[in-house]
């Protein structure tokens, strides 16, 4: 068994420097990706910080817009602490602009210019 | 540089914790027990920050300078008390596990190797961070979110976002209220920078702690071999909690290898290991699963190998570690009033037609299998990493409590979350989908680290051959 042991020494050194090399390789195969090139957040909550003077600090307001939640999440994301929820039910609704004609006895206060405008409810 | 003056008191606290509960050399060379009171200390620190600046949002609300002279006092109490607690009793290293450097040829291959990759990595994480400076999906959905609302004065309102997985742990997001608020602003780098101190010490605390016990030729294979994996650094990068989950799983089987090292029980060791273990379940939820499963490997390893009242003694001191982390735990399901929307999510099929329906049990092994060998987790290489295994072979007799407690805890958890894939309410392609390469991820720098100590080196085949060689 042990002189099986002494002729693995070497072999195993090699194997070693082979595996780093595979290692280094691997690593290295991985593309430098280019400032903002995934960044769908950042155009965002730039267009939000632009509203952000027109709608309360705290609280809830609505969100309507289109099924599909990556946008309603981002404007969740951008405007924490605040809670957007879904519906018009709200003093203050971010509505996508296709679905602006939806809402009734609201006015328009700010647009983000990034698709979406925030409405507020007309004073009874 | 405000950034990496951010972390500094945390870390020193963290260094100065883990000096606490370790005051014992715990190597044979001051540079290796210095570098692995580094890799554990400053995650460590990062842990407790985040408690204090939760509990400061309790009482009063978190102030930058509160906060700062809270770890400050802290950091005085930790070093007066390891100060005295070193000169009453300092217990000596039993073994001699380290080997002595034997071929520094190939150390010096391996280490150069390790700097040109570990340099071109840190690149591509700057880069990657540029590009993505709020991170992927879960980054910015679930965890920085959060930091969000605790770093305003509205911070209970963030439990309102029932969508974005209330009942996950906070150690991440309260982490970064607390850098945030130390900073006066919201900068997207402390994320970024704190996703970068978790995945470069996830690999240095795998190098030093397989060098401590094994080599530093295999130490420095290990720690390449994660670099390597690039979805690991990538996972990282993208600023997913998974792999700070993964430091807090390694740091708590590393510290309980250390058990291995002294004649006699070490409490205040296997207290440590419990606190890793205690931030990995305030990290994330499987963390819970995975202290449940370190329990559990403890309990069947201690047993047999030194009775009942042993094993329940290192449990006790265990699960003791554990506790403040255990108590945040209890405390936030207790407020958000049961459990996450896993548990309350419904599905057409029931839990015994998901167990019995073997198509789901293919789908997952299928998986498994795909994602594990390819290019992700290091291709080619993961075959020659266990092809250098059966030429360097298995060498387990110096080691008592650990690497069995490594290997059974995760198989544990491994078998866990096949179960959990299994009776899954979401459907199954989906969720293996979206969720099982961070998954892989978790586990990486913990097989890596048991894989490693089951080996034995080049250096000392090489003595050995030496040794028996004619003269």
């Amino acid at each position: 068994m042990k002189a099986f042991a002494f002729s693995r020494g070497k072999p195993a050194a090699f194997a070693a420097v082979f595996v780093a090399c595979l290692a280094v390789h691997s690593e290295q195969q991985t593309s430098m990706p280019t400032p903002g090139s995934d960044d769908p957040i950042s155009p965002v909550r730039e267009a939000y910080a632009k509203i952000l003077s027109v709608l309360p600090r705290s609280g809830k307001i609505g969100y309507l817009g289109s099924a599909d939640n990556r946008r309603y999440f981002h404007a969740q994301y951008c405007l924490a602490p605040l809670v957007v929820v879904r519906g018009d039910r709200f003093d203050f609704v971010i509505v996508e602009d296709k679905f602006a004609s939806r809402l009734s006895d609201f006015e328009l206060i700010a647009k983000t210019g990034h698709g979406t405008s925030v409405y507020r409810r007309k004073a009874q | 540089v405000s950034i990496l003056w951010e972390f500094l008191l945390p870390a020193a606290l963290g260094i100065a914790l883990v000096g606490l509960y370790a005051p014992m050399m715990l190597a044979q060379s001051l540079a290796a027990d210095y570098a692995l009171r580094l890799f554990l200390g400053t995650p460590a620190g990062i842990g407790i920050a985040s408690v204090i600046h939760l509990l400061l949002l309790q009482v009063n609300g978190a102030r930058a300078g509160m906060l700062v002279l809270i770890e400050l006092l802290m950091l005085l109490t930790v070093v007066l008390v390891t100060v005295f607690r070193k000169r009453c009793a300092v217990t000596k290293l039993s073994d001699s596990i380290l080997c002595a450097n034997h071929w520094p040829i190939l150390n010096c291959i391996l280490a150069i190797g390790f700097v040109i990759t570990c340099c071109h990595s840190v690149m591509v994480f700057h880069a990657t961070s540029l590009a993505a400076p709020h991170g992927e999906w879960d980054a910015w959905a679930v965890w920085n979110m959060r930091a969000r609302f605790l770093y305003s004065e509205h911070w209970r309102d963030a439990w309102s976002v029932t969508w974005a997985h209330i009942d996950y742990p906070l150690l991440l997001p309260s982490w970064i209220a607390h850098g945030w608020t130390r900073l006066g602003n919201e900068t997207t780098a402390l994320p970024a920078a704190t996703a970068g101190v978790f995945t470069f010490a996830s690999i240095g605390l795998l190098i030093v702690a397989v060098g401590i016990f094994r080599s530093v030729s295999n130490g420095l294979l290990a720690g390449l071999f994660l670099l390597g994996c690039t979805r690991f650094t990538y996972t990282g990068t993208i600023q997913y909690a998974d792999v700070p989950f993964a430091f807090f799983f390694l740091a708590s089987l590393v510290t309980l290898s250390m058990q291995d090292r002294f004649g006699e029980m070490q409490p205040s060791l296997l207290a440590l290991a419990g606190l890793f273990a205690g931030m990995a379940a305030w990290t994330k939820n499987e963390g819970q699963a995975t202290m449940l499963a370190i329990v559990v490997a403890l309990l069947v390893v201690c047993w047999r190998q030194a009775g009942t009242q042993r094993s329940f003694a290192v449990i006790s001191w265990f699960l003791a570690g554990a506790t403040p982390f255990i108590a945040l735990i209890i405390a936030l399901r207790v407020a958000l009033g049961g459990g996450g929307n896993w548990l309350q999510a419904q599905s057409s099929m029931t839990v015994p037609e998901r167990l019995l329906d073997f198509s789901r049990y293919q789908l997952i092994i299928e998986a498994f299998q795909t994602k594990n060998f390819t290019g992700f987790y290091g291709g080619i290489a993961s075959l020659i990493m266990l092809l250098y295994g059966f030429i360097v072979g298995v060498r387990v007799e110096r080691q008592k409590l650990f690497p069995w407690v490594g290997i059974v805890a995760l198989a544990l958890v491994i078998g866990m979350v096949f179960v959990v894939y299994l009776i899954t309410p979401f459907d199954l392609e989906w969720h293996l989908t979206t969720s099982i390469s961070r998954i892989v991820c978790q586990w990486l720098p913990s097989i890596l680290f048991v894989y490693f100590l089951l080996l034995d080196t080049p250096e000392e085949l090489q003595r050995a051959q030496s040794a028996f060689a004619p003269k």
